[in-house]
């Protein structure tokens, strides 16, 4: 199997689908000539051309309602935004319209919008550039919310998400676009909603989604050390979520820990949380505990910024809580 | 404009707070009685070392009232309720058993001369502290305090575990039990109510329970337990496994026979289905024994070594002095004396009555290092006018040191008897505080181990601690040059530089060694 990038496996995801099936564009700013800001769009616009991959405005609020028109009337657009702090322009057009408009319809206008872009802190970007803004738009029912953290993953769900009927808030990571992993070639779909067990261990579940799974592999790697085997569960989904998994592994460990980088009040993670305390009350060992961002606004200060966010120590320190070592 | 508005809105905020903060103490107008709590696990009896509220402050839950000091460390007591502390019962320095009332905490100007007879009345009232006895803590602690668990708040804990024997006499509060060790208890029989829990709080978690099956395992036909006895865990096979840390068959058969009293089975138990975790921890009681990697959760007396070995070896500045004793003429001496008393003296008893008359000739070695207090910063040395002289004993995992109170006054048979007492009291866990405070020198005692010399770390407060190696016949060179085998016993004297000086130490030492070598000395026989 061959081993690209996240950004690659982005690439080849829209590729396929715009391929397969003409209904589907790409458009944001610099998608087209330059090739995207992180390089995901290159080569789309020399293979389908400026009717299919368009360069848009400064505007996030208008092109992000372009492509909810455009879901409304049949096509299957695929909104960039050069990140999710941009995004945060156009929450009306989201929260508002692409969240309401199957539900207040009843059912008569489907909205196959994906809206795509990077998530979540990077380094040295200071406070209005670094942040998770996941529970944003878990909040928010009518929308699907997914946040791959495996090149295969990101092929796979980006694929699904374009296939769905639903609008998708489809968030990748700065720092992952680099990252790479064995990807199926071709035909390779992941579905929504279904949750990952990417590491099998008895004696705690860590639950985590996006960039921070890199920090829980390190941290089972260290506890491997101290006789702990961890499970890791990558939700992949953010909502729907995908609970089943999540209970199932918690009744076998007993103990649980939630790594979410955003901050804590009211996030995906503490959501999660919550959920395990109230569903598997009487297979818990201890309180879930959860490893999340400070509750600050993203210090630019290098040491500082790194200390704000989950880290593989900090897992570990939770892992120890939750199993009284 | 905006900026504004969210100044308003912050002000509107911090007003209601502030009413909030206000109100909350007024509503609470009933008062309670604020028992001790058991803050060790074998703690029967605490000295409150200081109040950290005086009567009449405000204190809300959670806050320091007082420092506590058990049988392993002083620890702190949160206050359990919020309101007004309106009468200290045990006051500095005063003891008192675990569920004795040591306060009353209620609302402004309340009336509480019924509550304090109710104290007085109590049979576990404040009478019962000067005799050490453990009070019957349950009926105060459950009754009057339901809400009141302030270091290990569980209010879940009071629904009990489904097991129907009731909780342990000594304790006043149901531990907190992890949802998970509630369940596998359930499934396993074990009665939750009998462990002693590991985690924070003394909260009973899964490992608990586990070790509790794995230990009660073999009890299920227990050896030496009549066939038809034997017959009957098959009935309640729960019951059967249920963990009796002492003379377990009578005791699980105790249980078993409540159990099938006293629950029809409500719940089957399902001992053929054991969780994952307790079949490993059956299977590996029987294996052979092999090194496993552990985890092993800090006990209060291992956090109590740590604390004050630590703080020892970093404030004193140790040295060492050693010294070889020809014991000879003592063990002839001792024999001819346990012969004539028709028992045998320890050697211990011995080396505190010799030690204590080294003491009283150079003094300056039976002293502490004293901050001085009211905060001038200065510093002083304390030559105790007393040698109270404790020994090092070890336990199954830990140390403690009884002190033997002034052993210069004392004859060799006090001195012996008292040790005796102390040592099995040590080992069964029952030392009281004041057995333990303030001594003046250390003994430690490895030559029954096969040591013949080591360095200790002095134990605070002393200035100096004494380690005590092996009797070894040894070849020694005479004072006329002849080789002979002598008896000898090395002693390592570890000092305080701060206190004792190196001149002065040897002095004591070389005091030391001339009476353990000439036995014959006044001391001794005079007082005997």
């Amino acid at each position: 199997m061959p081993v690209i990038t996240y950004r690659e496996a982005l690439r080849q995801a829209i590729d396929e689908e715009m391929e397969r099936d003409d209904r589907v564009f790409l458009m944001g700013e610099e998608v087209a000539e330059y090739e995207g800001a992180y390089k995901v769009s290159q080569g789309l616009l020399g293979k389908y051309g400026p009717q299919r991959v368009i360069d848009t405005p400064i505007t996030e609020e208008s092109f992000t309602g372009v492509g909810i028109g455009a879901a409304m009337l049949g096509l299957r657009p695929v909104v960039e935004w050069m990140t999710v702090n941009f995004g945060l322009q156009a929450m009306d057009q989201i929260i508002n319209n692409a969240a309401k408009l199957r539900y207040m319809s009843g059912g008569q206008i489907t909205l196959p919008l994906v809206v795509r872009g990077p998530n979540g802190p990077a380094e040295w970007l200071a406070a209005q550039h670094s942040q998770a803004l996941q529970a944003l738009f878990a909040h928010v029912p009518g929308l699907k919310v997914v946040a791959p953290a495996t090149p295969a993953d990101a092929k796979g769900l980006l694929k699904s998400a374009i296939r769905d009927d639903n609008p998708v808030i489809f968030l990748e990571g700065e720092l992952m676009y680099a990252w790479r992993g064995e990807v199926p070639q071709g035909e390779w779909l992941v579905p929504l909603g279904k949750a990952d067990v990417k590491r099998a261990g008895g004696d705690v579940t860590i639950i985590t989604f996006g960039r921070p799974l890199r920090a829980a592999h390190e941290a089972a790697e260290q506890l491997v050390r101290q006789g702990v085997e961890a499970e890791i569960i990558d939700l992949r989904t953010l909502r729907p979520l995908d609970e089943a998994t999540l209970y199932a592994s918690v009744a076998r460990t007993n103990r649980c820990v939630v790594v979410d980088e955003a901050w804590p009040l009211a996030s995906v993670g503490s959501h999660v949380a919550w959920l395990v305390a109230r569903n598997c009350f009487d297979d818990l060992d201890a309180p879930v505990e959860l490893v999340s961002g400070d509750d600050i606004p993203m210090p630019y200060n290098h040491a500082l910024e790194l200390a704000a966010q989950p880290s593989a120590q900090k897992v570990v320190e939770a892992v120890k809580k939750v199993m009284y070592l | 404009m905006a900026a504004f508005g969210i100044w308003c809105l912050g002000f509107v905020w911090d007003l209601e707070f502030g009413i909030w903060d206000f109100a909350f103490p007024e509503e609470r107008t009933v008062a309670e009685l604020i028992p001790m709590l058991a803050l060790s696990p074998t703690m029967e009896v605490a000295t409150i070392i200081k109040w950290n509220k005086a009567e009449g402050d405000t204190v809300t839950a959670g806050e320091l009232l007082c420092e506590v000091e058990t049988d392993k460390a002083i620890m702190e007591y949160e206050a359990p309720v919020e309101g007004k502390l309106l009468k200290i019962l045990v006051g500095d320095g005063q003891s008192c058993g675990v569920g004795e009332p040591i306060a009353v905490i209620g609302g402004e100007d309340e009336d509480i001369t019924a509550l304090l007879a109710q104290a007085q009345a109590k049979p576990t009232g404040a009478a019962a502290a000067t005799t050490g006895k453990p009070a019957a803590a349950p009926p105060l602690a459950a009754e009057q305090q339901p809400q009141a668990a302030p270091l290990v708040a569980a209010p879940q804990a009071a629904a009990a575990p489904s097991a129907p024997i009731p909780p342990p006499a000594e304790t006043g509060r149901r531990a907190p039990v992890s949802p998970v060790a509630r369940r596998l208890a359930e499934q396993a029989g074990v009665d939750i109510g009998a462990l002693r829990g590991s985690g924070p709080g003394g909260r009973v978690v899964k490992r608990d329970v586990e070790e509790a099956a794995g230990r009660g395992a073999p009890l299920a036909v227990p050896a030496g337990v009549p066939p038809s006895a034997a017959a009957a865990p098959a009935a309640a096979p729960a019951a059967a496994v249920a963990p009796s840390p002492q003379a377990a068959p009578p005791a699980a058969l105790v249980a078993a026979a409540r159990a099938s009293a006293a629950a029809p089975a409500p719940a089957a138990p399902a001992p053929t289905a054991p969780a994952p975790g307790l079949a490993a921890q059956v299977a590996a009681a029987g294996a052979p024994a092999e090194m496993t990697e552990q985890v092993i959760p800090i006990s209060p007396m291992r956090r109590a070594i740590a604390e004050r070995m630590t703080q020892s070896k970093a404030a004193a500045p140790h040295y060492y002095l050693v010294i070889a004793v020809r014991m000879d003429a003592l063990l002839e001496a001792r024999q001819r004396l346990n012969e004539s008393l028709g028992r045998k003296i320890s050697l211990n008893a011995f080396l505190l009555k010799f030690v204590a008359e080294a003491l009283a000739r150079v003094p300056r070695v039976n002293a502490t290092w004293e901050a001085g207090g009211g905060g001038g910063g200065y510093q002083t040395i304390r030559q105790h006018g007393r040698a109270d002289i404790a020994l090092a004993v070890a336990l199954n995992d830990g140390l403690i040191a009884p002190i033997v109170r002034d052993c210069s006054r004392k004859g060799l048979l006090a001195i012996d008897g008292e040790l005796a007492g102390l040592i099995a009291r040590a080992q069964a866990g029952q030392l009281r505080g004041e057995e333990i405070e303030n001594a003046t020198f250390t003994l430690s005692n490895l030559g029954n181990m096969g040591i013949d010399q080591f360095t200790s770390i002095i134990n605070p407060p002393c200035a100096a601690t004494l380690a005590v190696g092996r009797i070894a016949r040894t070849p020694v060179i005479d004072e006329d040059g002849e080789l002979a085998v002598h008896s000898v016993m090395k002693l390592t004297l570890s000092c305080d530089h701060r206190v004792i000086d190196g001149a002065v130490g040897a002095k004591f030492l070389s005091e030391l060694k001339a009476l353990l070598e000439n036995p014959v000395q006044p001391a001794l026989v005079v007082q005997l």
